[in-house]
């Protein structure tokens, strides 16, 4: 009975750069190519970010004060029609 | 037949390239009286880059698509056409994540845009305000239909539709909205968009607006409209 001789440097530097054995003999087919997952963005149109900006910002939801007398003086409406349409509740 | 150019972090330019380059570019010179890269970087304003898709269409109109980017990551799309010859701009679409919500990225779109617009000499902007909330939120930014006859159409179904609520609301409320809906003046319909009267569990302006479709503009020689449309955008405080 001979006794297994040490590994030198140069043992372990060889087993470092060899490729590991494989089982099998054959070349393994090659696997399908499954398409690229594509990464999903969700968009929302403009005008409901714009809503939601309104609503957030309540004191904007309403038109400016000069704005709603012009419209009264155009439309004719009395100060009571005015009051009815655009008073904050 | 597209000009395209990217643009990166600080306005640098990033890619360029397509076979209408040079007639974008002049196109640029012409009406923008700058050249393809500074009507990028207007464009791209306060964002960390874009790619856009430019295209000459007929009579000397330039279509714009826009992926524009913050941090690495898109954020919103957008189309518009812009026609100087007719001094008029057409908003195609514009979305954007749910992110952006509340961090005011449409706002500083629709300035970018406003930018370019002015400089082109642009004095119409035109949409049609559709989807779920567009026929509301345009009329409240300060769009009015683009003719008498929109206005007309929008003001049938608007009718309807007050039929439906009637018997919700005080007799002098119903009385001043009607006199509003059957008026030929298409002003009418900011009236009533700004409309206050609480109606199921929402404003009569929205309940009215929300899911109506018409083809609205934004003259910028009616002062009004222009000076309520720069304030919702974040133009005038």
């Amino acid at each position: 009975m001979t006794k297994k001789p040490a590994p030198t440097v140069t043992d372990f530097v060889t087993a470092a750069y060899v490729a590991p054995r494989r089982a099998r003999t054959t070349e393994a087919p090659p696997k399908p190519k499954t398409p690229r997952a594509r990464r999903s963005i969700k968009f929302v149109p403009m005008e409901e970010l714009m809503l939601a900006d309104l609503e957030t910002t309540s004191n904007l939801v309403s038109l400016p004060t000069e704005e709603i007398d012009r419209i009264a003086q155009i439309f004719g409406l009395s100060s009571d029609d005015v009051a009815a349409l655009y008073a904050r509740r | 037949m597209t000009a395209f150019i990217g643009i990166g972090s600080r306005g640098g330019l990033r890619s360029f390239g397509g076979t209408q380059f040079a007639q974008v570019n002049r196109w640029c010179t012409t009406w923008f009286k700058r050249d393809l890269i500074h009507f990028s970087q207007a464009l791209t304003l306060r964002f960390n880059g874009a790619n856009m898709v430019l295209r000459l269409i007929s009579e000397d109109r330039l279509l714009v698509r826009m992926q524009i980017f913050q941090a690495g990551t898109r954020i919103a799309s957008i189309a518009f056409r812009i026609d100087p010859q007719q001094q008029r701009a057409f908003l195609s679409w514009t979305v954007l994540t749910p992110a952006t919500q509340r961090t005011g990225a449409f706002r500083h779109i629709l300035q970018n845009l406003l930018l370019v617009l002015r400089d082109c000499g642009i004095t119409r902007i035109s949409l049609v305000a559709s989807l779920t909330h567009g026929g509301y939120v345009w009329a409240i930014y300060g769009f009015l239909p683009e003719t008498a006859g929109q206005w007309a159409r929008l003001a049938g179904v608007l009718r309807r539709k007050l039929l439906a609520i009637a018997s919700e609301l005080k007799p002098a409320e119903l009385d001043a909205v009607q006199k509003l809906v059957a008026s030929p003046d298409r002003l009418a319909l900011r009236a009533l968009a700004g409309s206050a009267i609480p109606v199921r569990d929402t404003t009569l302006g929205k309940h009215l607006l929300m899911g109506t479709e018409w083809k609205g503009e934004l003259d910028f020689s009616d002062g009004p409209s222009v000076l309520i449309y720069l304030k919702r955008i974040g133009v005038v405080p």
